[in-house]
């Protein structure tokens, strides 16, 4: 357990690496799921990716330590002496290992092959995202999809080349790991955006903008003076310090809280009942956004929507500031002085990554009309999707073909599934008619 | 734990929402209120960025899947070493044997430049003519990688010294090491590994 104290960063690390394995927090599963037809239960499509990429894992790192074994037993030396991390831990052991195998090097052929087909297959299904968004923006809603592709690729691939130098991996490791904070924020803004403001406007409405935004600063401000005690101070009361700031705070903050829903309910005798108005202000949302959500997508936990509510958001905000905080062996931050490379170009980098990312949420948050071009919501009701965009979505269209077969009906559906059952017309032609 | 604590709600929380509101990221969010369509802009920033070094971890693959066809490469020979094969891949593929002290860059690797435009010309392709064999291929290349991932178990099993490695695993555990090293490890592999699994996921929804 020694490891969850003495470098408690690891924690964040494998948050921001599970976000990264399921490809959450970039956009690609919401495409998919735009893909995916009305009345497909998502509690179970999630299920069996998260459980089907945990097997993954188990299965190479069982294989990756074997082999591990073996490399060390040709070296002649003790496992633990082998100097492998990140992505030597790949190429180091599993060209070798399929270099052993009789015609070992068609093994090694196929192997790359095979990385590469995975790479261009995710590489895609993750550009899809900014494409879908640049698609969507009001400037380029009449510009052929092709050119804002080219567009994307073109500027990607210069972009690309600061990797192509010799100190490439460098650059790549660098922003390998400021990506972590990257998609932990993300996931922090998506998880506040649905358990925090969904809904917000009609509580404000029915409880008052000052209990409200109050039970969301008592939320909020309690986990963060945490953090400010477990990774501020320095001595061995940190965690027992934190805790105690973590319930204390939130304690006075909820004290107060009540006190004005005490006063509110006693203004309005009759409107409220105790049970009701703390619903009201813990839960209701978030039980509106599960009922709505049911239904299309079917059976959706209640755990699922009180943890988006009360500990997710919280549990990310945490994991955030905790690799911020993580300190390296001599001492210095992390952040900023990441794996001994120079501050410039590296870490500045990196950390204008972050900032980046960081601005984008906080511009539209202070002002949501500079984003109003992209929204496609504002400019009328919301078309079913047509059959081309979610295409590269891997093999959507012939699952959704597929299920449609099986499960045709509402008329939106039925209207999909015509199109999607003539797969052999030539695309262009098809982006025509979508296009007019 | 991360995995079911975070992992799957945020998942599920995607997958639900794009197929509620049928729209992307931007949308989305934005309609659960116009101050939040910055989420939206935060995360396609997010995967642009990501997208751009993943294109290169794929040019860097494909120099070597090229390379594996030239007599010099270090693989065919048998009994290369673990170190070997990495100070290959580090020198000689990405290029970084002209690297100084300092760390700074000192040239651009024009072949990876090449392969580079190989990848984005097929990224360009993939995604501008939205082809219909995508799917298809997907389903095919899917089963490619498991059966490779078991042939690297069995091979990795058999191969003398391999419980030794198993058995490191757990020496390790009790030390810090391990876990960092699953982690950095954990997080490249998958990132190889991230469409089969939404492949098998369209599979399920297909069913």
């Amino acid at each position: 357990m020694s490891v969850l104290t003495e470098q408690p960063d690891v924690w964040s690390a494998a948050v921001s690496q599970i976000f990264f394995s399921l490809s959450v927090a970039m956009g690609t599963m919401t495409a998919y799921g735009s893909g995916c037809p009305r009345g497909e239960p998502a509690t179970l499509n999630s299920t069996v990716v998260g459980i089907s990429n945990c097997m993954f894992s188990f299965i190479s790192g069982f294989a990756v330590f074997a082999s591990l074994g073996h490399l060390a037993y040709v070296a002649d030396v003790d496992v633990s002496e082998l100097d492998y991390s990140g992505f030597s831990l790949v190429m180091g052991t599993w060209p070798v290992i399929f270099g052993t195998l009789p015609g070992g090097d068609h093994w090694v052929r196929l192997l790359f092959f095979d990385l590469f087909l995975l790479g261009i297959d995710s590489a895609f299904s993750i550009l899809e995202a900014p494409i879908t968004v640049l698609k969507d923006w009001i400037h380029l809603e009449s510009t052929a999809k092709w050119k804002i592709v080219l567009g994307c690729s073109l500027s990607g691939f210069f972009l690309s080349w600061i990797y192509a130098t010799d100190a490439g991996l460098l650059f790549l490791d660098t922003i390998d790991y400021y990506i972590n904070f990257v998609l932990l924020l993300i996931g922090l803004f998506e998880t506040f955006a649905a358990g925090w403001v969904f809904g917000l406007e009609e509580q404000i409405a029915l409880l008052g903008p000052t209990i409200v935004f109050l039970y969301m600063f008592t939320n909020f401000g309690s986990v963060i003076l945490a953090c400010g005690l477990w990774f501020g101070l320095n001595n061995d009361n940190a965690v027992w310090g934190g805790f105690v700031g973590l319930i204390g705070s939130y304690l006075v903050g909820m004290a107060i809280v009540l006190y004005l829903l005490k006063k509110k309910r006693d203004a309005n005798p009759g409107k409220w009942t105790w049970k009701k108005i703390l619903y009201e202000i813990s839960f209701r949302n978030v039980m509106t956004l599960k009922k709505e959500l049911s239904t299309v997508v079917g059976y959706v936990s209640t755990a699922w929507a009180v943890g988006m509510r009360q500990l997710i958001p919280h549990l990310l905000l945490i994991a955030f500031i905790n690799l911020a905080a993580a300190d390296n062996a001599d001492g210095k931050s992390l952040f900023g002085h990441y794996s001994g490379y120079p501050m410039w170009p590296y870490q500045v980098l990196g950390i204008l990554c972050v900032v980046f990312v960081a601005m984008l949420f906080l511009i539209g948050l202070a002002s949501p009309h500079v984003y109003e071009g992209f929204d496609v919501t504002v400019r009328g009701p919301i078309k079913p999707m047509e059959v081309e965009d979610d295409e590269s979505v891997e093999g959507m269209a012939l699952s959704k073909t597929i299920s449609l077969n099986t499960s045709g009906g509402q008329d939106e559906v039925a209207d999909k599934s015509e199109k999607a059952d003539i797969p052999e017309e030539p695309v262009v032609e098809q982006e025509e008619v979508v296009e007019t | 734990m991360a995995l079911f604590i975070i992992g799957l709600p945020v998942l599920f929380l995607e997958i639900a929402l794009g197929q509620f509101y049928q729209t992307g990221h931007v949308g989305v969010f934005g309609s659960f209120s116009p101050r939040m369509r910055g989420v939206g802009m935060s995360s396609v920033a997010g995967a642009y960025m990501l997208v751009v070094y993943y294109s290169m971890l794929l040019s860097w693959v494909t120099n070597a899947f090229f390379a594996s066809f030239r007599a010099t490469d270090v693989w065919s020979n048998g009994n290369t070493s673990g170190e070997e094969a990495v100070t290959y891949f580090l020198d000689v593929i990405i290029g970084m044997g002209t690297l100084g002290e300092d760390l700074r860059p000192t040239r651009v690797v024009w072949t990876n430049v090449g392969y580079s435009s190989l990848v984005w010309l097929c990224i360009f392709c993939c995604l501008a003519f939205g082809l219909k064999w995508t799917g298809r291929v997907a389903y095919a290349t899917m089963g490619i990688p498991i059966a490779l991932l078991f042939v690297f178990l069995i091979r990795a099993c058999t191969l003398e010294g391999a419980i030794d490695g198993i058995r490191a695993v757990r020496i390790c555990a009790q030390q810090q090491l391990f876990l960092v090293i699953c982690i950095r490890y954990l997080y490249l592999t998958n990132s190889l590994y991230i469409s089969p699994v939404s492949v098998a996921s369209t599979l399920v929804s297909g069913i």
